[in-house]
């Protein structure tokens, strides 16, 4: 929270502004729907209501207090009260209208994340029925005692509420949620056995920071590589907002950037570091990076939590399969197979199967692709996107009577690459 | 048969003595609903288009909403309807409290006030009687003596109506006030009454009226209660601010009135001073509600040891920011007197505000005002002036003409800032288009609630919200606006209410009610007719299409809005706004409708 209060009036609303954007860029809302607010000093900033989420100008941010009422509640979204209460012990506030929240809200009194991200940072979400869902009372009244103890939660049939310290980290928690909700949704559909996924290990993973903006190069032409990068993995939806890291090789060090999943309004505060391969970090995913350039010689790598690389890596694997095969030609005529390997495996076997298939995705973790540019890096983990996409939907195809066998589409080479 | 409606009226004849209860027709049930419907049928009924709306030939009209007897959130409102003495228009004025309320349950939809009483008269109304009393006694008390006296003869629980030593003067824009603090506020109906000799009527009943499809108006209640309280402007903004509230919102628009228009340009630390939130600070001592009303904008304030209504955001922006007068303390004593009194607060302010032009312009000297040194900022002089317009007295006499008669004596008729003859509320035309055509059209005149409230779709609209500035399109959204505040009108709910439900409510509310099924569109079609039968009135009075326009400030004086000086473009902007104003209405700009039918369904 203090945080939040430190930054100047104009970097907060250009904050908002730029999270409006980014949650109507993953659908994570309608042109229209949802909120966020963000705590500055006694007072708060809200989103007019029905302002357009997308569009936010200066004028559809308005200043609510959380003491004292003041004029702007005019103006104030309908969950403003609910955001008043949470802002009372929180800096940032966000409500969307995640689908993929909404419908595990209809089977699951809580969603229980399969995946590493939504175990680590979310834990368990509630999901709490009301008998009016849209900016009642009773909203007001539970959804801060509820996030009290959780850093998010999912209104029944309506949608998600999280908070943090600050605006990256409430909508880092929006993205994370939306994403274990997706996962779940997915493997529920395509009727996976969700039992022989507990036995997967994930490593520690450090906690969420809002990264720094600190550069650790003044080559303009990588920053612009890591930058362009970056937003293709927000907007293509291949990590969540702020997960992710690329780095490139140079020498015997590596230039890094952590949170690597970044919107327009938020590409300022990228970080790019100057990391040596050897001592081995502490931080999982640098010692990721460092394995790739010490037992490669891939010039670059990308590590993303890429959801459909997720569904159909923890459905495979739940059916004791090592590879996902692909089943477009396109997909077929880059990666005949990719591997899959435990998220608990040594760095060495996850390094040695990424060179071998050019990408290696750990169920429930994220996919590693290795090679010689960001671009060539980037292009691996766009590609599983699609392959996996299409593969999810060939099976609920198949499990609907629209394909007799999905099996005769799947890249017969990938059986034994 | 309609359920919920008494489905009788009574007349009083003021001259004669004579009282008569009369049976409401189902097809003007039907046809107008209530309130300002039924206002606009009488007053055609009863050709009232070319009477001195001041002598025994005018009638007023007191009609309960469609909805007045059920428990509709904020459907406690009832309208009076007469031809106004300031405008010579139709006027529908309405007010909230309880006596709409209780006056419904007494038996009867609507009260229609003839003639002229020989020596001062109150009517006292219930299930079992009917009274006219004289009361020379009562006359000359103001609005709190009344009452004390009026319930502590009949019961606390008799609710009053009544007019105060300015409608007594005819002052052109008293009030009529009820339950003490509301009002029925605008147009010189106190006037009126002052005229007839009629103090007050006192209501007590307590009928009550079972729905005709309880579930269907149940679903329609509790969805409409949802709403309220769900929604900000509803459940926290009104409630917790009042309409004060709106100041600093106005303001940051660049809408907020200074110095009778001359701009919209105030002090920020001045703006602090009269602002809601400074309200609730500092004077404020507990919200105030209307009947079933959840929302309680109304507020209980007390300045040094006296404790009063107000002042609601109108009355700061017109005593207050209109005339320079950044003190929330002088503003409220003023409008103490004012509810005491029973005038209109935003003619008032409008009215000094031209006055006070006028003073520094040199059109109105020293010897003129009494020796009042008449110049913005004055606040020193506000109550005073007030006693002096309520009792018609000195310079008094001449202000409580209101604006344009003022301007008019004084050879400056530019700088009364009216149309049609009423005062304009707090809302600069300039930094809204859309208000701009509104006040323009407005069957009553200058008035930003007939004229459609066209503010709360400028900057608080939310997803219906419309540019300010916007030229094309703006006409069907004032005739949108102004058709629902007349359903508003007509089913006697609280114009506050529509920032949280609509007409898919109302619809459904009024079905289960009464057993009318009448859709959303169709409460919109019955009130687009009534809203015809209120421009043929004025044309049949002798107004032109040529009323339906604005002070030439506006046209021609630019001022710094959004960053840009801005006036209204009379040709191309306001002109053709106008035209398709007519052609959405199907009214002609040589001053004709296009349909003669009175009942047009």
């Amino acid at each position: 929270m203090a945080s939040q209060n430190r930054i100047s009036q104009a970097k907060i609303i250009q904050k908002i502004k730029a999270v409006g954007q980014a949650m109507l860029a993953l659908g994570l809302q309608n042109t229209h729907s949802g909120n966020i607010s963000a705590r500055w000093g006694k007072d708060f900033f809200i989103t007019k209501t029905g302002s357009m989420k997308g569009h936010l100008e200066d004028r559809d941010i308005i200043l609510v207090g959380t003491d004292e009422p003041r004029s702007g509640l005019f103006q104030a979204s309908s969950e403003t009260g609910t955001h008043q209460k949470i802002l009372s012990f929180s800096g940032a506030a966000l409500h969307a209208h995640s689908l993929a929240s909404v419908l595990i809200s209809y089977r699951h009194t809580s969603l229980r994340p399969l995946d590493a991200l939504g175990k680590l940072y979310l834990k368990e979400i509630p999901v709490i029925e009301f008998e009016y869902p849209v900016g009642s009372p009773e909203m007001e009244r539970d959804i801060p005692l509820c996030l009290q103890n959780h850093p998010a939660m999912i209104v029944k049939t309506h949608g998600p509420f999280t908070h943090g310290p600050t605006l990256e980290e409430a909508f880092f928690r929006l993205t994370v949620l939306d994403y274990s909700a997706q996962i779940l949704f997915w493997l529920e559909l395509l009727g996976t056995p969700l039992e022989k996924l507990t036995e997967l290990n994930y490593p520690s993973l450090p906690e969420y920071e809002t990264p720094s903006g600190k550069l650790a190069t003044q080559d303009e032409e990588l920053i612009n590589q890591f930058r362009r990068t970056a937003l293709d993995v927000f907007y293509l939806e291949l990590s969540p907002f702020h997960t992710g890291s690329l780095s490139v090789r140079n020498g015997q060090e590596m230039l890094y950037s952590p949170q690597l999943s970044t919107p327009h309004g938020f590409l300022a505060d990228q970080e790019i570091k100057r990391i040596p391969l050897e001592p081995k970090s502490d931080d999982y995913f640098i010692q990721l990076h460092q394995a790739v350039y010490r037992y490669s010689s891939a010039k670059a790598a990308i590590f993303t939590h890429s959801p459909w690389g997720m569904i159909q890596a923890l459905h495979q694997w739940s059916q004791g399969q090592n590879r996902v095969i692909p089943a477009d030609a396109e997909g077929s005529y880059f990666y005949p197979a990719i591997g899959l390997s435990s998220p608990s495996t040594e760095l060495t076997q996850i390094v040695e199967l990424a060179t071998r298939y050019k990408m290696v995705i750990l169920p429930g973790l994220g996919v590693l692709a290795i090679g010689h540019t960001p671009g060539y890096v980037i292009h691996h983990v766009s590609s599983l996107k699609n392959i996996c996409f299409l593969l999810t939907h060939l099976k609920v195809m198949q499990r609907q009577g629209l394909v007799k066998n999905m099996g005769e589409f799947l890249n017969k080479k990938g059986r034994d690459w | 048969m309609i359920s919920g409606y008494n489905q009788r009226g009574i007349s009083v004849d003021l001259s004669s003595g004579k009282i008569e209860v009369f049976p409401l027709p189902e097809e003007i049930i039907t046809n107008y609903l209530g309130g300002r419907g039924w206002g606009a049928w009488f007053l055609h009924e009863e050709n009232q288009a070319l009477v001195d709306p001041l002598s025994s030939e005018s009638i007023l009209v007191i009609a309960s909403g469609g909805l007045g007897g059920s428990v509709a959130p904020t459907s406690g409102r009832f309208s009076i309807i007469f031809k106004s003495p300031l405008t010579g228009t139709i006027f529908s004025s309405n007010s909230g409290g309880f006596w709409g309320h209780i006056f419904k349950r007494t038996g009867y939809d609507v009260l229609l006030i003839k003639g002229r009483a020989a020596q001062p008269v109150y009517l006292y109304l219930s299930e079992d009687k009917i009274e006219l009393i004289e009361c020379p006694e009562l006359w000359g008390l103001n609005i709190p003596e009344l009452t004390q006296q009026l319930q502590a003869k009949y019961s606390p629980q008799a609710k009053i109506l009544g007019i105060g030593p300015a409608g007594e003067k005819q002052v052109r824009f008293a009030s009529i006030m009820n339950d003490l603090g509301r009002t029925a506020g605008r147009g010189g109906g106190g006037a009126v009454m002052g005229a007839k000799n009629l103090k007050a009527i006192v209501v007590a009943g307590r009928k009550t009226f079972p729905p005709f499809q309880r579930e269907k108006y149940q679903t329609g209640l509790a969805q409409a209660n949802k709403l309220i309280r769900s929604m900000p402007v509803t459940s926290k903004a009104f409630p917790l601010l009042g309409t004060a509230g709106l100041v600093k919102l106005v303001y940051q628009h660049d809408m907020l009135v200074h110095r009778n228009f001359q701009d919209t340009s105030h002090l920020p630390e001045n703006i602090e001073k009269i602002s809601g939130e400074t309200l609730r600070r500092t004077i404020f001592r507990a919200p105030r509600g209307c009947f079933n009303c959840r929302i309680r904008c109304a507020r209980l304030t007390q300045v040094d040891h006296r404790q009063g209504e107000g002042p609601e955001f109108e009355t700061i922006a017109m005593l207050g920011a209109n005339l320079e007068i950044y003190d929330l303390p002088t503003i409220a004593r003023a409008n103490y007197l004012c509810n005491e009194y029973g005038l209109d607060t935003i003619s008032l302010g409008n009215t000094l505000g031209a006055a006070m032009e006028l003073f520094e312009k040199g059109g109105l000297s020293s010897p003129e005002t009494g020796g009042l040194e008449l110049c913005f900022g004055a606040g020193h002089l506000l109550e005073e002036l007030v006693r002096l317009i309520a009792h018609r007295e000195g310079l008094g006499h001449e202000l409580a003409e209101g604006a344009r008669r003022l301007c008019q004596k004084y050879q400056a008729p530019e700088l009364a800032m009216v149309v049609k003859g009423l005062e304009l509320p707090a809302y600069d035309p300039r930094s809204t288009l859309m208000q701009a055509l509104g006040y323009a059209t407005s069957t009553r005149g200058g008035c930003h609630l007939k004229g459609g409230y066209m503010i709360s779709l400028g900057f608080f609209g939310g997803a219906r919200e419309v540019d300010r500035f916007l030229v094309e399109t703006v006409a069907d959204h004032v005739v949108d606006e102004q058709d629902s505040g007349c359903v508003a009108d007509m089913l006697g709910i609280c114009r506050f209410a529509y920032f949280a439900f609509s007409e898919n409510e109302l619809s459904r509310i009024y079905a289960g009610f009464t057993g009318v099924d009448l859709g959303p569109h169709d409460l919109k079609r019955l009130a687009r007719q009534v809203i015809d039968e209120e421009r043929r009135f004025n044309l049949k009075a002798g107004l032109k299409a040529s009323t339906d326009t604005l002070p030439t400030r506006f046209f021609t004086e630019k001022i710094k809005i959004a960053g840009r000086q801005r006036a209204i473009d009379r040709e191309n902007q306001f002109a053709y706004m106008l035209n398709k104003y007519y052609e959405i209405r199907k009214w002609t700009n040589d001053s004709n409708l296009k349909t003669n039918k009175i009942h047009p369904k």
